[in-house]
């Protein structure tokens, strides 16, 4: 049972609230829960949802290298709910199974390029130590990204682990809410 | 006095938002309606985002006379999202449910967690108070 209620979200009016939750049973990362939690401060549910539409399914920086950053951070501070999820469009783009197993490992497996394993380092830095991303982590994030593609980036991380941090506190799980959907679960989860 | 201002405006961080200005404006908002707007009052925001930044005069609030009981949960909490997820027992949510309406338990909770992430991001980037340390160990 989750410890703050799922907001009833057949009982919203607002078209705005209404789409984030539509959104959420189509697509989602975010699923319908985590959602269904933030509807009950329609400000909340606006903020996460603008800041996630921008940050991460928009942007400078490429999707499929966030959705990998956002999966680390699962993988990391262990929020399987989270972890359970997978973004459609980067699987369109490539980022399969295969690549969410070897994350905790990146600096030293062969799956990942030099580029996404410049992206996953700023990630650890930024969720294990700030203060490691040092003159030389800068200097090989440059070596691949814009520096607004590094702002956009740690935006991003520092959204989804600040979620992933609130969200195992909450025991929410999946397909509890809009349950007629499993978009955007992992095989595993899909199938459970 | 004016208040306390640990969540903001702040100026080099607000430079490098503008950057990105449809991301500038998003946390604008919710600076406005959620930050330092909105139904929990922000007096213990800025007590849970000083715990966050490890104000030294917060970290031992288990001991201290200085914080009713409301305050605690509040500060329990930010611990727990912080660091130690399995802290978010049964009885702290029995004293959160208590002294706070739902509403009011997913706004501060949020709260948190958005601060706890422009926190780190910040820090990454040598501004704030998480520049200095991180909060655990690395799995891997």
């Amino acid at each position: 049972m989750p410890r703050i209620s799922y907001y009833p979200v057949e009982t919203l009016r607002d078209p705005e609230m209404r789409g984030y939750l539509e959104h959420a049973a189509r697509f989602g990362t975010p699923r319908p829960e985590s959602q269904a939690v933030r509807a009950h401060v329609p400000a909340v549910l606006r903020s996460f949802s603008r800041n996630w539409q921008l940050s991460f399914r928009e942007g400078v920086m490429d999707h499929a290298i966030k959705e990998l950053c956002r999966l680390y951070v699962s993988r990391s501070v262990e929020c399987d709910y989270c972890g359970q999820q997978r973004s459609l469009s980067a699987r369109e783009q490539g980022v399969g199974e295969a690549d969410v197993d070897e994350l905790l490992e990146f600096e030293s497996s062969d799956r990942y390029d030099e580029r996404q394993k410049a992206a996953l380092a700023y990630a650890s830095a930024l969720v294990w130590a700030p203060h490691e991303a040092d003159d030389a982590l800068w200097a090989r994030l440059r070596g691949h990204f814009s520096d607004d593609q590094i702002l956009e980036l740690g935006y991003f991380v520092g959204l989804t682990f600040g979620q992933q941090r609130w969200i195992p506190t909450l025991d929410i799980g999946h397909r509890e809410v809009l349950d007629s959907t499993r978009a955007g679960l992992a095989p595993d989860a899909a199938h459970a | 006095m004016p208040e306390p201002r640990i969540i903001g405006p702040d100026g080099p961080a607000d430079a490098l938002r503008a950057r990105l200005p449809a991301l500038h404006d998003a946390y604008a908002e919710t600076r406005a309606t959620v930050l330092e707007g909105g139904i929990v009052d922000r007096r213990l925001k800025e007590l849970c985002a000083r715990y966050l930044a490890e104000d030294e005069e917060l970290m031992n609030f288990e001991r201290s006379d200085r914080f009713d009981e409301r305050e605690r949960a509040a500060l329990r909490w930010t611990h727990a999202i912080a660091w130690s997820s399995q802290d978010a027992d049964d009885e702290l949510w029995a004293q959160l449910h208590t002294h706070f309406e739902e509403p009011e338990l997913v706004e501060l909770g949020y709260f948190i967690a958005f601060t706890l992430g422009q926190q780190h991001w910040l820090g990454t980037l040598g501004l704030g108070p998480a520049a200095g340390g991180g909060r655990g160990q690395r799995p891997g």
